[in-house]
């Protein structure tokens, strides 16, 4: 089957909280997820994506459409996607979880790279402050991990 | 819009996980169980307060650590080393030289900064150097290099180094554009360490003397110790943990070719063992020295001492040395291959690294700095 821009027709998604957003065959089946619908012939109108809310499928078919542009170079895609990724954590949070579940690899390589900026370079108490996670550990367990690799937490 | 990250599948925070170098696993590690037991799938993730950096692959990008804590080798991305010598350690920092363009920096492997020094063409010959021919851009030009205090703290440091030909000193200060030669008064310089606000400088002839470098303009030397006759061993000069220095000398055997035995040859070296001693201000002499719950390293690297018993993968009165047999090496059919461990207790000398592929260039020890 073919997925050229020439031919591609419009594709009916219709998100978790009901919205339905027409896109392009070619940009939409950068989504493996869709993909595999396409080609199996089982793409509903709509096709019904239960994970993912419909603020949510802008977001990500905004990045499918600037991915799914040939006549884009890969400097200009570079920088398009580090302003892409300058989101609140809400927002991050649900693209990388809509990511996984439309399975677009390229999409989920460029959040957990975000994620994982977020990272770097911090101790972790502002680790669990970013992302408001709860220290569970044991007195001991914690002394442990102190212990196991001191020097890392001057 | 509240979000839990924790809900994230822990399939995606692996991948996560996995964009992180070695500093950031470590941390990463340490903020929930979650984390922690993602961490723990691949590696144990003990890094000792003191690893070996393993010689850099020619034209690879990969930086590896042994650490003695699990015996695993820790491998990061590290271009910074990549075609680079390595013939120093100081608070975390190794001097490194660039083989082509004979570039001078100061790197820390775990954070990845470097400081840039002068480079080779920034010395000026010593005169000690009697007309010796060496060539002006051959990184060997430097036997080893030191650091007055931690760069990542203060930039008011100073760099040292023993030319390799001619074993005299030369130094310089961040945002120099050159090296200053040190005159040299005693006899070949083999270590020399910060301590106490002065450079301390060891002869193998037994000599002791200090640099005051407090104006670099007008470097005064005093001499603590005239040459002697004690026997010419490889001297190391350590700051125990507490506060005393230590002349650690090396006993180096070059064993005789046995018969049957091709691979052995003139060029061939071990190490047999150690003695300790440690400085007596008052007296000015040497007199033993105990290293009592402590461990000491040795190699290119400024002397390095650890507390044994917050440290249990150190072992007690054990030295711990690696090749830095500049003279040699290069010649020896075994490669940079004299690395082990010596105990003071029965006079034993162990591999701790066994089995080690064959390295062409030295490995040296260093004290990971996060800062």
């Amino acid at each position: 089957m073919s997925l050229s821009p020439s031919t591609s027709k419009m594709l009916s998604l219709k998100s978790s909280d009901g919205k339905v957003l027409e896109v392009e065959e070619h940009v939409a089946v950068l989504c493996e997820t869709i993909k595999s619908l396409v080609e199996d012939g089982c793409a509903d109108s709509p096709i019904p994506l239960a994970n993912v809310d419909g603020a949510t499928l802008g977001n990500v078919m905004e990045w499918c459409k600037k991915h799914a542009d040939q006549k884009a170079s890969a400097d200009d895609l570079e920088d398009w996607d580090a302003e892409f990724v300058e989101r609140d954590q809400g927002e991050l949070y649900h693209l990388i979880m809509a990511a996984n579940y439309l399975n677009i690899k390229g999409l989920l390589d460029l959040i957990c790279q975000k994620v994982a900026d977020m990272i770097k370079g911090k101790h972790p108490e502002k680790i669990r402050e970013i992302f408001n996670i709860e220290n569970d550990f044991t007195p001991e367990q914690q002394e442990q991990i102190r212990k196991d690799n001191s020097w890392a937490f001057e | 819009m509240d979000v839990l990250w924790l809900n994230l599948p822990t399939s995606l925070w692996w991948l996560i996980f996995h964009r992180l170098d070695l500093l950031d696993r470590l941390r990463f590690r340490a903020v929930c169980l979650l984390f922690r037991s993602i961490a723990s799938q691949t590696q144990p993730l003990r890094l000792s307060p003191v690893l070996l950096l393993l010689p850099p692959t020619k034209d690879s990008d990969t930086g590896e650590f042994f650490s003695l804590a699990d015996h695993h080798t820790y491998k990061t991305h590290l271009p910074q080393l990549r075609n680079k010598w390595v013939c120093g350690s100081s608070f975390g920092w190794v001097f490194t030289i660039d083989f082509k363009s004979g570039e001078i920096s100061l790197l820390n492997p775990i954070t990845k900064a470097q400081i840039s020094l002068p480079p080779l063409p920034a010395f000026t010959d010593p005169p000690e150097l009697e007309g010796e021919e060496f060539e002006r851009n051959d990184v060997w030009f430097i036997e080893k290099a030191t650091i007055s205090k931690d760069p990542s703290t203060s930039s008011d440091f100073i760099v040292m180094v023993i030319f390799t030909y001619a074993w005299v000193l030369a130094f310089c200060k961040p945002g120099d554009g050159k090296w200053t030669n040190l005159k040299r008064v005693e006899g070949p310089c083999e270590d020399v360490v910060y301590y106490k606000d002065k450079f301390y400088a060891m002869t193998n002839w037994g000599a002791l003397v200090t640099w005051d470098l407090s104006d670099v303009n007008d470097p005064k030397e005093t001499v603590i110790l005239s040459e002697n006759e004690e026997p010419p061993l490889r001297p190391y000069l350590v700051v125990s943990n507490r506060g005393e220095l230590f002349r650690v000398c090396r006993n180096v055997e070059r064993d005789e070719k046995e018969e049957g035995d091709e691979l052995r040859d003139e060029n061939y070296y071990r190490t047999l063992g150690f003695v300790n001693f440690k400085l007596d201000e008052e007296n000015k002499r040497w007199v033993l020295g105990c290293i009592c719950e402590q461990a000491f390293f040795v190699g290119h690297n400024r002397g390095i001492c650890m507390w044994t018993k917050e440290h249990p993968e150190f072992r007690e009165r054990c030295v711990y040395f690696t090749d830095d047999n500049a003279e040699r090496y290069f010649e020896n059919p075994y490669g940079c291959n004299d690395v082990g461990v010596f105990n003071l207790d029965d006079g034993s000398v162990e591999k701790f690294y066994p089995n080690h592929p064959f390295w062409t260039n030295p490995c040296i020890w260093f004290t990971p700095n996060p800062r």
